[in-house]
């Protein structure tokens, strides 16, 4: 008798395509989506901080020193977060605070990605002496405490924005590299790459065009999570002062000023700090997504 | 008296597609003294059975039966601390990849100790004693420094027969054996084989052999049941399977052996085991059944008697040809 | 085992030559004169800058001021504290083992409460503890601890009262001389009573503050591992031999499940040091965390880089003797394999 065709196949339709899979897979992770939600506003919010923000960072308010927020007593509607012992917005001061937290972050996870990548494939192809110089290096850098090598380039440079963001993408860069010499180890051996070399692929095109595309996954969900850990280390510095100097609103060093007004003003030291962990939470909840998303073996039926 | 006897046994699975049926209906009796075969593709149900005769399921899977009887005990109404009396004490279970069934940690001596003070509640000398005794059994030379070897320094032969003498530790009434040479070279398969018939033959202990391999049914087992997407589709003596199987399915891979084969090209059996979406209504070896015609596409079979091999189909074969349907068994 | 010893520790040579050259051009590069940085005075007359010039080798060409820098070093002569005119070695070894304790602490804590959540949020995946305890360690380690410092001072502290806001052990009561460094051990031998009690509950709130982010970690990679382990063919083995529910998770499953935990609680050791900069400067707990940070402000270099090269070295030694303890543990690398 006549065997029919393996039965289930819907005819018309093609394979999904990776992105709606990816999508799909992310989205059942409700943790990740709202992680995502949150951490869209934030961003938004640092776009168009000088729309929404109802004063300036810098302007102070003589007579509205310390006022509590909105629902406290002694609030004021103008200024629904209260102000800081200069008498500027805190609502204002946050929401630019999330420009300049977001853009350390991003700013280092960029330059370390695109440093990290190049050494981690060049250590990876090169092998010999380039590869136990790049690891040697990285491990040097791994060795020193994350805070204190940070405090060490800044004593160095000096505090500022610009020297917190070299600091910063200083330190994380050996993650960036191990990872991708480690995925690229682990392209290596693999089949495809040998006909590449076979059908006579350069060394560049093979490092970047053939083998690198490979290795993304983990590097996006490193990528996502390394803004996070920027951010925290920034905050890190810039409470201990030496990051971004006043008047500049960055969540850290509000943290510093805030120190002796732990009993008085609770609201000062709260906020700032409630800012970071938002931001920092929704990033690495997301990242959670997106490795669970991108890693097939994770994925439950 | 029959060790075990299973009657009707189901197991479905809970997922986010619905509920999958992986075993449906399946009986079972052992007598002291037998080796009984399950015979399958993967997908069949023929571990998950076992695994639930054992305990070991998760919790997604429902096990119902009308009977599941080990012994005195019914295994239904068990409780767990009482399940576990019984497992690796009156029943024992082998595994089939030798080299993971072992935890890494723990030397072997420990891990066949663990066994005995549990169960039996032996001394640590004692303990020795039957662990050095227990790995002679099994074919182990060298068994005193065996004992502190941890399970990566054997070979996955020398780990199966360890597994195996953990599993008869205590002198079971109950060997099940999944698919226990299947990891393992031809050579290595015989030997644990002849073990295994050995040992039977030594503590009268009833073995369920799990294979997907017809050779090694012909050669150890006492009975056979077939199993197919779940359901059993035959089930007799070796002798008469292989002698006249009734159900297609069993036609269709006793032909397939090369040992029987009569042209240069092996006949397959095309088509794939249906999964969870893509089950037939009517009897379930339909798409890729020889003989099958249009009631076998509407109605699930009836089970014909135990002269035709309790064969789960509308039409069962005698000598290779489909006897019309009505025939009494 | 040995070979294996002797490997990791010629590997970490090389790193710390490397660490003495980048301490060495750190302070080089900072910007001013170097005798200033060096000697912390400002505006000095020309035949003292010349003296001082010649005192510390500043007039020899470089690469012989690296040698004799890592001279001094083998000779343990860390440079001196411009602010205390103190030995940085002597000043780093009174206070570090104020660092010690509360890393010891917090990590006693991350380990003792991080496991047994892992692992019951393993054995119960999906249930809602399941669900807590991942949340939970979620924020745990996205949590700026300074700020988390600040915030249980506010409310355990100052709110509610129930411990002290700095200091390691109320020192208008007792006052004892250090014995070990360890406060914990020094108030008992101290013999006066109340003592311990004290010490005990000046640790609690910076050990909870610095133990949070490896409490968090320790119980996310304890669950994770403990997935992977609980699907293992072993441990459905175990489960076929009859074995109770708690010597199958217990014993069989925890031992494999704690080979990656251990890693990971090794290299804990470099973050709580990290931390440990921080957690000090809220709690004014004095160790080395908190000189480094007034060395910084001071702008006593020689202390600042003394104990950069301190404090790496020592992670560096940890990490070594971390990963022998690893060897130890994990049968594989043990027997050889």
């Amino acid at each position: 008798m006549a065997v029919e065709a393996a039965a289930g196949n819907v005819p018309g339709t093609g394979p999904p395509s990776s992105l709606t899979v990816f999508w799909a897979a992310f989205r059942e992770n409700r943790g990740a989506v709202v992680g995502l939600t949150i951490f869209c506003v934030v961003v938004l919010l640092a776009i168009i901080a000088d729309l929404v923000a109802p004063y300036s960072p810098y302007v102070q308010f003589r007579e509205a020193v310390k006022l509590p927020p909105v629902w406290a007593a002694g609030g004021q509607a103008n200024f629904p977060l209260g102000t800081d012992a200069l008498g500027r917005d805190m609502l204002s001061r946050l929401i630019y605070g999330a420009r300049i937290s977001l853009f350390i972050g991003s700013s280092v996870m960029l330059v370390s990605l695109a440093i990290g990548i190049q050494l981690g494939l060049a250590a990876a192809f090169a092998k010999g002496w380039i590869d136990t110089a790049i690891m040697r290096t990285m491990d040097l850098i791994i060795a020193v405490p994350s805070l204190v090598l940070a405090i060490l380039i800044v004593a160095v440079l000096g505090p500022s924005l610009a020297n917190t963001i070299i600091a910063v993408t200083i330190v994380y860069l050996p993650r960036y590299v191990r990872l991708t010499r480690a995925s690229a180890l682990g392209e290596l051996g693999k089949e495809y790459v040998t006909a590449a070399q076979v059908a006579g692929v350069g060394p560049l095109r093979l490092m970047f065009r053939t083998v690198l595309p490979n290795c993304l996954a983990p590097l996006i969900v490193q990528s996502a999570l390394g803004v996070s850990e920027a951010i925290l280390e920034a905050a890190a510095l810039g409470f201990l002062g030496l990051g971004a100097q006043p008047p500049i609103p960055e969540w850290g060093s509000m943290l510093a000023d805030a120190r002796e007004f732990i009993r008085s003003n609770p609201w000062i030291v709260s906020l700032p700090g409630l800012a970071i962990l938002v931001t920092v939470v929704s990033i690495n909840v997301m990242g959670d997504g997106l490795r669970d998303a991108l890693d097939p073996k994770l994925r439950r039926s | 008296m029959s060790i075990i006897e299973i009657r009707n046994l189901s197991v479905s699975f809970a997922s986010h597609s619905g509920a999958f049926r992986a075993v449906d209906g399946f009986d079972l009796t052992i007598a002291p003294n037998e080796i009984v075969a399950i015979v399958g593709e993967s997908g069949s149900g023929k571990s998950v059975a076992m695994l639930a005769v054992m305990g070991l399921l998760p919790w997604t899977a429902t096990v119902t039966a009308e009977r599941m009887r080990f012994g005195q005990h019914d295994l239904m109404t068990l409780s767990a601390a009482e399940r576990r009396r019984l497992a690796g004490r009156e029943l024992g279970m082998v595994f089939q990849e030798p080299m993971s069934s072992l935890n890494p940690c723990f030397t072997v001596g420990f891990q066949l100790g663990e066994t005995l003070k549990t169960h039996l509640g032996l001394d640590r000398a004692e303990r020795r004693r039957r662990s050095i005794g227990l790995l002679e059994a099994v074919g182990i030379t060298d068994p005193e420094r065996r004992l502190s070897a941890f399970p990566h320094q054997l070979s996955g032969g020398m780990n199966q027969r360890v597994m195996i003498a953990i599993a008869v530790a205590c002198r079971p009434k109950l060997l099940i054996a999944d698919e226990p040479t299947t990891a393992l070279d031809v050579t290595i398969q015989a030997q644990i084989l002849d073990l295994l018939l050995r040992l039977r033959k030594e503590t009268g202990m009833g073995v369920v052999l799990i294979t997907h391999d017809m050779g090694v049914v012909a050669e150890t087992a006492d009975r056979v049941v077939v199993q197919y997407a779940g359901q059993q589709v035959e089930s007799s003596s070796t002798r008469e399977l292989f002698r006249d199987p009734h159900h297609p399915y069993t036609a269709a891979l006793l032909a397939a052996l090369p040992e029987r084969a009569q042209q240069r090209v092996l006949p397959s059996i095309p088509g794939i085991v249906p999964g969870q979406f893509d089950r037939p209504a009517g009897c379930l070896f339909t798409p890729r059944c020889r003989f099958a015609f249009d009631q076998c596409r509407k109605a699930v079979p009836a089970r014909a008697g135990a002269g035709l091999g309790r064969a789960l189909c509308h039409t069962p074969l005698v000598a290779g040809t489909p006897q019309p349907q009505g025939v009494p068994a | 085992m040995l070979k294996y010893l002797a490997r990791r520790l010629a590997l970490t040579l090389p790193t710390f030559f490397a660490l003495m050259f980048v301490t060495f051009i750190a302070i080089r590069l900072v910007p001013g004169d170097p005798v200033e940085v060096r000697t912390g005075e400002r505006g000095i007359e020309p035949e003292r800058l010349a003296q001082f010039r010649h005192e510390l080798g500043l007039d020899q060409p470089v690469w012989k001021q690296f040698l004799d820098y890592v001279g001094h070093l083998m000779t343990g002569d860390f440079g001196t504290s411009v602010v205390t005119n103190e030995k940085v070695l002597k000043e780093f070894f009174a206070l570090f083992p104020a660092t010690i304790e509360l890393s010891m602490a917090a990590m006693l804590l991350a380990v003792s409460i991080g496991i047994p959540a892992g692992v019951l949020a393993a054995v119960k995946r999906g249930s809602s503890f399941d669900h807590v305890v991942m949340g939970a360690s979620v924020t745990g380690f996205s949590m700026p601890i300074f700020w988390w410092g600040l915030l249980l001072i506010m409310l355990v502290s100052e709110r509610w009262g129930l411990t002290p806001v700095s200091g390691r052990i109320d020192l208008i009561k007792y006052y004892f001389e250090p014995v070990t460094g360890f406060m914990l051990i020094d108030s008992v031998l101290s013999g006066q009573s109340g003592a311990f009690t004290s010490a005990l509950h000046h640790l609690v709130l910076p050990s909870i503050v610095l133990g949070t982010i490896p409490l968090a970690i320790i119980a996310r990679m304890t669950r994770s591992s403990m997935l992977e382990v609980l699907n293992e063919d072993y441990v459905r083995t175990a489960r076929a031999k009859g074995l109770s529910p708690f010597r199958v998770i217990g014993l069989h499953a925890l031992r494999n499940a704690m080979i990656p935990v251990v890693t990971i609680i090794g290299l804990q050791i470099g973050t709580l040091m990290a931390g440990a900069v921080l957690t000090e400067t809220i709690f004014s707990w004095p160790g080395v965390g908190k000189w480094l940070i007034e060395a910084i402000g001071r702008r006593d270099y020689p202390a600042l880089q003394g104990g950069i090269m301190l404090i790496s070295s020592i992670v560096i030694l940890v990490n070594l003797g971390v990963d022998l303890l690893y060897g130890t543990i994990n049968p594989r690398i043990r027997h050889g394999r």
